[in-house]
């Protein structure tokens, strides 16, 4: 380990040493220029950033010292504030236009009681070198409604470092949707408090690696409130020489009684050079509670393929059409007819 | 004679006969504490040849310069400087239970091992504190070339084999309490089956921990040739003291092409043990290793039988069940490792915690480069019995080889109140409404284990819930 070499992602319980699994030897990429970003929102509901602070003191982020980075020393900073019971809609553009991209965002996130948004991140361009470090927090008071898509479109050199943490209030519901398509190097990290009682979060996050792509998926929920509900679903493909480990785990504290909480990731090899590594976590401290977890790794379905085949489609186009009808339920959430078309694409491409 | 007590199996609420002490004498014992001098002194006492020597100040070597891992349980408690590592009893081992001292013999008569021996194992094999007491095999298998007798003996015996094989499946480097076992370890089971030999009735060894404050380091070593089958059982327990001891031992299981070997362990040792045992089997070209695994006691216990399939198309079975009551931190699991085409794992494990035991299933799957077509299943349910207590799943699954099948899942809850009160709707009382769906619970488990273990098992089920309703 080098200098220059950090600890991504740390399993919050370890687990034996020797699997090289607790966590991600990586180090920070060097990059120049910021991304050229673009909001588009009623007036009013974004504002420029103004603080240095976290809103959890203790989140590490998927490092430290990277978190550090983008919260004291963001290139852009945004607050969306969603007032009480009014509902507003957000779409942000990481556009990188830059040889060398260098960009530090944070944006803040409160919604207020009864309040709803909807916020869309478009992460795309063509630089080729460098990092995006992009830290979220988000703050969904008592029956807010928070959803967060996010399509991810960036040049196959570029690191990705998302930190996002959320914390949960009474009734509120937050939905996180992500499709991870672009970049070579995605560290991604995403902790959910769910102190309040009745809510409810839900999250899915598809990727499609190819080449040395690598994708370091970090999710703690941490069940505080009673009947709180979560669910993660991980889903995608790995071509060429990539990778994916999916660190999950559902924290069921004592005294959220009668929570649930599910994650499942899914997996899908396409060719021998893969590596694929799951540590789905339930920890549990209270007996009323319903957890459970799966993971599964393998080829596509023999039979799906047979099938296609004997309908003359050839087993390439077969193998489209699979990886495709996997992800396409995704895609088609982004509710944007061109974006869509663009992540579509950028799927067919890999394949 | 001591008193003569029910056997009434492996509760805490009581322990009846596993708590049974015998007053503490030995022929021998070392100093507590982990020293050079202290090792040579183990070596010169048992005469094992000078390699051996070697190899136990070279594991000292190791363990003085590896730590605990980060992620083991809490075992502040253990202070190795307080543990002596050697006991030697007052008895050599012996060929008839006539010649084991009268208070040693009814420790064993009471765990009901002379009245098996007669009635459902082929051999069986006996360890008081750090040395073999008794041993025995039937003369027909003997004949067919089956070796079953103490470590020790083997190592003057079969001197050629043992070294041949001696930890080279758990290496002093694995972690501490392996190094720590390369340096102390004493007695355990050597069990050896020549090609194509099926032993179909099963040989039992148990390991009894009379003495207080002491570790017991025994290797069980068992080399299972080209076509043959065994079924292996292990035993222990210990009485309650108030100071710590500690069990470390270590078991190394080599299944040849197309062989078979069922290793099952009930674990029953008091709540003052830290039970840091390794357990590993290496499985040929169509080789079986099924692994039946209980864990009942012990303060903490970190357990992982770990299966390395390195032969085309071997297969590993694991069927385990952990049960944590008050006081019991019990980290236990098992790994897999797919080293070779074909091979398939299955891996089932239930656990439960209650009145603030925690129970931990860790696992692993690695399913290596050249696995082409491996399967695996890992299945792993937790019942919480309480809101006091802690049950948590820590599964890794490492997958390099697209042409695989693989499934993990588990489940994590609670006795359903619908189920109770519909078992209550047809006149079952509740506290035997919750034992029942309890034992249903385990039922998948308990129907692997040889039949009194199952008996003890749901004995113990009922006693545990005793007094948990309301």
């Amino acid at each position: 380990m080098d200098n220059n070499t950090l600890l991504f992602n740390e399993l919050p319980r370890p687990t034996f040493r020797w699997l090289g699994m607790n966590h991600t030897e990586d180090s920070i990429q060097e990059g120049m220029e910021a991304a050229k970003i673009t909001v588009y929102a009623d007036e009013g509901v974004v504002s420029p950033l103004k603080t240095n602070d976290l809103m959890k003191a203790d989140y590490e982020g998927a490092n430290k010292t990277a978190l550090e980075e983008v919260a004291k020393h963001y290139t852009a900073g945004f607050h969306i504030l969603v007032p009480e019971g009014q509902t507003e809609k957000v779409e942000i553009v990481f556009d990188v236009q830059t040889m060398s991209l260098g960009d530090k965002t944070r944006v803040f996130i409160e919604a207020e009681k009864g309040a709803s948004l909807e916020l869309l991140y478009v992460l795309k361009g063509t630089a080729n070198k460098g990092h995006l470090n992009l830290l979220t927090e988000v703050n969904a008071q008592d029956n807010a409604k928070v959803s967060i898509k996010k399509v991810q479109l960036l040049g196959e050199s570029i690191q990705q470092i998302e930190h996002r943490y959320t914390k949960l209030a009474d009734k509120s519901q937050v939905t996180y949707m992500s499709l991870e398509l672009g970049g070579n190097d995605n560290i991604l990290n995403y902790q959910e408090d769910l102190d309040g009682a009745d809510c409810n979060f839900v999250q899915d996050i598809a990727y499609m690696g190819d080449k040395e792509q690598k994708f370091d998926i970090s999710a703690l929920m941490t069940h505080r409130g009673k009947r709180s509900n979560c669910d993660l679903h991980a889903l995608g493909a790995l071509n060429g020489h990539s990778k994916k480990t999916f660190r999950g785990t559902i924290d069921f504290l004592r005294g959220c009684s009668a929570a649930e909480g599910a994650e499942e990731d899914t997996c899908m090899l396409l060719t021998p050079n893969v590596h694929s590594n799951s540590l789905p976590l339930l920890l549990c401290k209270e007996d009323n509670v319903v957890g459970n977890h799966a993971a599964s790794a393998g080829q596509l379905d023999k039979s799906k393929l047979f099938y296609l085949m004997s309908r003359g489609f050839s087993e390439n186009e077969a193998k489209h059409i699979i990886v495709e009808s996997m992800l396409r339920p995704l895609i088609d959430r982004i509710g944007k007819e061109d974006l869509e078309e663009e992540a579509l694409a950028a799927v067919r491409a890999k394949i | 004679m001591a008193e003569k007590l029910k056997k009434s199996q492996i509760a805490d609420v009581d322990r009846g006969v596993y708590d049974i002490k015998n007053d503490f004498e030995y022929s021998y014992k070392s100093d507590a504490g982990l020293t050079e001098d202290v090792i040579r002194e183990i070596w010169e006492n048992k005469n094992e040849p000078k390699w051996m020597l070697e190899a136990r100040l070279k594991s000292l070597e190791i363990y003085n310069q590896l730590d605990i891992p980060n992620w083991v349980p809490d075992i502040s408690g253990l202070h190795m400087d307080n543990i002596v590592t050697y006991v030697k009893p007052k008895t050599d081992m012996k060929g008839s239970w006539d010649e084991v001292p009268e208070d040693i013999k009814d420790t064993f008569d009471r765990l009901g091992i002379p009245e098996a021996e007669k009635t459902t194992l082929a051999g069986v094999g006996a360890q008081y504190d750090s040395e073999m007491v008794y041993h025995s095999l039937q003369e027909d298998l003997k004949k067919q070339g089956v070796v079953y007798m103490d470590m020790e003996t083997a190592l003057n015996e079969y001197e050629d084999i043992v070294h041949q094989y001696w930890m080279t499946l758990i290496k002093p480097t694995d972690h501490k309490f392996a190094a720590l076992h390369g340096a102390v370890w004493s007695s355990g089971s050597f069990v050896y089956i020549p090609e194509g030999v099926q032993v179909d009735i099963p040989l039992q060894s148990y390991f009894r921990l009379n003495a207080p404050g002491a570790g017991q380091f025994e290797h069980t070593m068992i080399i299972v040739e080209k076509g043959a089958s065994v079924h292996f059982i292990e035993g222990c327990s210990a009485p309650k003291y108030n100071v710590a001891n500690l069990h470390a031992g270590a078991v190394e299981l080599f299944v040849k092409e197309n062989a078979r070997l069922r290793y099952s362990t009930i674990e029953n040792w008091s709540k003052n043990m830290y039970n840091m045992n390794t357990k590993r089997a290496l499985v040929d070209k169509n080789g079986t290793i099924e692994w039946v695994s209980g864990s009942f006691g012990s303060h903490v216990s970190c357990l992982y039988p770990t299966s390395i399939l390195r032969g085309e198309g071997a297969h590993c079975e694991f069927t385990g069940v952990t049960f944590a009551g008050e006081g019991q931190f019990l980290d236990t699991g098992s790994g897999v490792v797919h080293a070779a085409p074909y091979t398939t794992s299955n891996v089932n494990t239930k656990s439960i915690s209650k009145s603030g035991g925690a129970a931990i299933y860790r696992g692993m799957v690695n399913i290596e480069k050249n696995a082409d077509h491996a399967k695996s299943t890992v299945s792993c349910e937790s019942l919480m019995l309480d809101e006091i207590s802690q049950s948590d799943t820590i599964p890794s699954i490492k997958v390099d080889n697209d042409n695989v099948d693989l499934g993990h899942e588990a489940k994590i809850g609670r006795i359903s109140d619908e189920a109770i009160f519909y078992l209550m709707t047809r006149g079952i009382s509740e506290e035997e409404a919750r034992a029942m769906l309890v034992r249903g619970f385990v039922e998948p488990i308990s129907k692997e284990l040889p039949l009194e273990y199952a008996v003890e098992m749901n004995n113990l089920i009922s006693l545990e819930l005793e007094g948990s309703i309301g």
